[in-house]
């Protein structure tokens, strides 16, 4: 019986070897070869990510990165800047030859979760002439500041100014995300708020505590 | 000379083309599996050179990462820059120039006219003043046609009123143009 057969022996054994590989070892084996070529591919679109944010990082200046990060902190903190905004009106005001007749601020809640504005109303008395140089410094102080409203009656001049706070971005995101280049307009930006007058320095530095905290000033 | 005598020419033939079918078809067998075999090592070659390959490029993933990592506080930097410039160049774009408005007003000025308070805001001026006199007015209101058309988009006047003393006290509100 098997001797009758013999012959068609060879091509069922190799049919069914040929049909069992492809079933159990072939057809997954392509099915993961594809899924680590398309690994691959996205491992090397991430290499090529990360190898261009670590040209770019290397090529930073830090000190010069430092400077820029000061100003913009400066020119937009990440708090409510009410002592920096009272002593730039109270130096600007002195340097106009214009007073600082009063001032009204709700300041709420002091450590911001997110960007927003403090809204200011604060008067001043001088000579129309001051008033005006008074105003046109104002435009380019640090903090950076924003005209809401403005009123005058005979010498007194009310304004209506907001200050600006962002806190700052709570995380980096993802190691390979693209490194978040300055755009030309940022840079102008910069360029510009570079120039404006800060007033910070002259921030006095007051002792905190006293050993007694209910008595008086 | 002994001669073979084919006593079946026909069925040695049917058996013959039967024998030759029978080793092709072991030919192709054999062929077949080794064709599938080749194919077995292609894949098996082809999947130990992208897992190479792959180990290759993710040593060099873990060694940009940890380059990367000892730039943070410069990335930081940059990120904490970026975000502030960006809201910055934002609050900017809008020119405010409030000195303007006081400009504006010298520019309205008369003699006989006198601006008692001016409120500005959103590019909007409102002004209260008084007029000596009627005439005065008049000049007043023809100034404001011809020179204010420069820097204004539009005039109204609230209110003209005459009171006690014979003069006129007013209240104008004017549009600033967009450009300004």
């Amino acid at each position: 019986m098997i001797k009758k057969y013999r012959y068609i022996l060879l091509p069922f054994v190799s049919g069914l070897i040929i049909v069992l590989v492809t079933t159990i070892f072939v057809l997954p084996k392509i099915k993961l070869l594809v899924d680590t070529r398309t690994d691959l591919r996205n491992k090397k679109e991430k290499l090529s990510r990360l190898t261009e944010k670590a040209t770019l990082l290397e090529g930073f200046d830090e000190y010069e990165l430092k400077k820029k990060v000061v100003v913009a902190e400066k020119a937009l903190p990440s708090k409510k800047a009410i002592a920096e905004i009272l002593v730039t009106l109270s130096s600007l005001s002195s340097q106009s030859g214009v007073s600082f007749v009063s001032i009204n601020i709700s300041p709420g809640k002091l450590i911001p979760d997110k960007s927003g504005k403090l809204v200011f109303q604060a008067s001043f008395k001088g000579s129309k002439e001051d008033l005006k140089a008074f105003l046109r410094k104002l435009d380019e102080v640090l903090p950076v500041i924003g005209f809401v409203s403005l009123g005058v009656k005979g010498e007194t001049l009310s304004l209506k100014i907001e200050s600006y706070f962002s806190p700052p971005p709570e995380s980096l995101g993802k190691i390979d995300v693209p490194l978040s280049k300055i755009s030309q307009l940022e840079e102008d930006t910069y360029r510009k708020i570079a120039q404006f007058k800060d007033f910070e320095e002259k921030l006095p530095s007051v002792p905190i505590g006293k050993e007694n905290p209910f008595s008086t000033f | 000379m002994l001669e073979r005598i084919n006593l079946f020419p026909k069925i040695q033939a049917i058996w013959e083309k039967r024998m030759k079918m029978r080793r092709l078809v072991q030919v192709v067998s054999v062929v077949a599996l080794i064709l599938c075999f080749t194919a077995v090592s292609l894949l098996l070659s082809y999947s130990l050179l992208l897992t190479r390959e792959g180990n290759s490029i993710g040593k060099k993933i873990d060694t940009y990462e940890g380059k990367i990592r000892l730039f943070e506080p410069i990335e930081s930097k940059q990120v904490f820059l970026k975000s502030k410039l960006k809201e910055l160049a934002k609050i900017l774009e809008v020119e405010k120039k409030p000195e303007e408005a006081l400009e504006n007003l010298d520019a309205l000025s008369l003699d006989g006219i006198n601006f008692s308070g001016l409120n500005y805001a959103n590019g909007k001026l409102q002004i209260n003043g008084k007029a000596r006199n009627v005439l005065i007015l008049d000049k007043f209101v023809k100034k404001l046609e011809e020179e204010g058309k420069n820097l204004f988009s539009q005039a109204d006047f609230g209110s003209i009123n005459r009171v006690a003393d014979g003069n006129y006290t007013f209240n104008l509100v004017l549009q600033k143009k967009n450009n300004q």
